[in-house]
């Protein structure tokens, strides 16, 4: 099972096999989790969306579509989403994103077998200014629209929806090449 | 809604922050867009590797078997093979256990997203074993659709090809793993879905790959199936 490609271990998930829904649990689990702990800052929290995340993915395998993405990133869409609505539950603020930015960072130090496409992206990420940086972490993490973090910042939001246009060109550029799907 | 337009939304559209009347508008104008879609995969591609950079974390002791105790199958799944097996003979079983698993595969539409529906329902009705799925791949190793190949009593593949593909009258051969090429004659892929399905004459085990012939020179999708275990 362990030695199943992403897309076939998902696929046996779907298919109602209890080895391959362990093996999918155990290969995702850290990932799934800790995205969630980075979004909602709370382990019982994250937990609960985690569990989730799982619930929906067995129930949704079959759904799954690789021309939209790959596994893992369809997964962590998943988790994004879930632990968005949980934040929106919670408070209408949004966590600091100079705090959620600082944990990516954190990130490249726990995870030295990162692929360089991902190292160039963090530190692309970092090279962004500030505000720019800040606009994209809060869409991205936090879910917020343009028009939600003007308000949240007090810009218009004709600003905002600059700074994430130029961010995400910024950041397709650190990617540098066109994506396979 | 205009490409110009559609440029200046597509960070936020990929981002998923677009709702109501923005966003079909804009969908609208990429159902008909190929360059505005791809503008919009790439910055969709950059969306998820952002997700990606967040560390990872292990959960709390018992996360694992937390999760899989809410991971029950529905028991509609287990209870008409029992009334099958019943009922047949097992060869008999087997026979008709294929047929509607081949009649699944031929009355499959243009609906990807109910495609892998069909299938498991076929892989609970065929009593099968396993699958497998290879990624078919345009010269130049450009992803080009993806093969699904079912092992059971009659073992088939499935094959989706990917939007610049579809209308193609491709061919169809088996390559098994000693060289030798197997034709697939009644193999067709829908010209409006770019999907379809043939059983495969030899054992699945000895394939090793899948290759489908365009009718231009070059025009060749392959799957690696050998690898894909």
């Amino acid at each position: 099972m362990d030695a199943l490609s992403d897309e076939m271990l998902l696929a046996a998930l779907g298919s109602g096999d209890a080895e391959a829904a362990a093996a999918f649990v155990r290969r995702f689990q850290s990932r799934v989790y800790g995205l969630a702990l980075t979004i909602l800052r709370d382990t019982g929290l994250a937990e609960e969306v985690a569990q989730e995340t799982f619930v929906r993915a067995w129930r949704h395998a079959s759904t799954y579509d690789p021309r939209r993405g790959r596994v893992p990133t369809w997964l962590l869409t998943i988790t994004r989403n879930l632990a968005i609505d949980r934040t929106r539950v919670r408070s209408p603020t949004p966590v600091d994103p100079g705090a959620l930015a600082s944990e990516l960072e954190l990130a490249r130090a726990d995870q030295p077998v990162d692929v360089p496409e991902r190292d160039r992206l963090r530190r692309a990420l970092w090279a962004l200014p500030d505000d720019q940086r800040r606009a994209v972490v809060l869409a991205t993490y936090a879910g917020r629209t343009a028009l939600e973090i003007s308000e949240l910042d007090g810009v218009p939001l004709g600003t905002v929806k600059t700074r994430i246009r130029a961010a995400m060109l910024k950041l397709r550029e650190s990617l540098g090449v066109e994506h396979e799907l | 809604m205009s490409c110009e337009r559609t440029r200046e939304l597509a960070p936020e559209l990929a981002l998923g922050l677009l709702d109501g009347e923005q966003r079909a508008q804009a969908l609208r104008h990429l159902a008909d867009c190929p360059d505005c879609r791809r503008e919009v995969a790439q910055l969709a591609a950059v969306a998820d590797e952002l997700l990606m950079l967040a560390p990872e974390r292990e959960p709390p002791a018992g996360f694992e078997s937390r999760v899989l105790a809410r991971l029950q199958p529905p028991p509609a799944l287990a209870r008409p093979r029992r009334r099958v097996r019943r009922v047949l003979a097992p060869l008999a079983a087997a026979a008709a256990a294929a047929a509607v698993a081949f009649g699944v595969v031929l009355q499959t539409t243009s609906d990807d997203r109910r495609l892998a529906d069909h299938y498991r329902a076929t892989l609970a009705a065929g009593h099968g074993s396993s699958f497998e799925a290879a990624r078919l791949r345009a010269p130049g190793a450009v992803p080009a659709g993806v093969v699904y190949a079912y092992r059971g009593t009659t073992s088939w593949m499935f094959v989706v090809v990917y939007r610049d593909h579809v209308g193609v009258p491709y061919r169809a051969e088996l390559v098994t793993k000693s060289g030798r090429r197997v034709a697939l004659r009644a193999f067709r892929l829908d010209r409006r879905t770019g999907t379809g399905g043939e059983a495969i004459p030899v054992d699945l085990d000895a394939v090793a790959s899948v290759r489908l012939i365009g009718r231009k020179p070059g025009d060749v999708l392959e799957a690696d199936l050998a690898h894909a275990r």
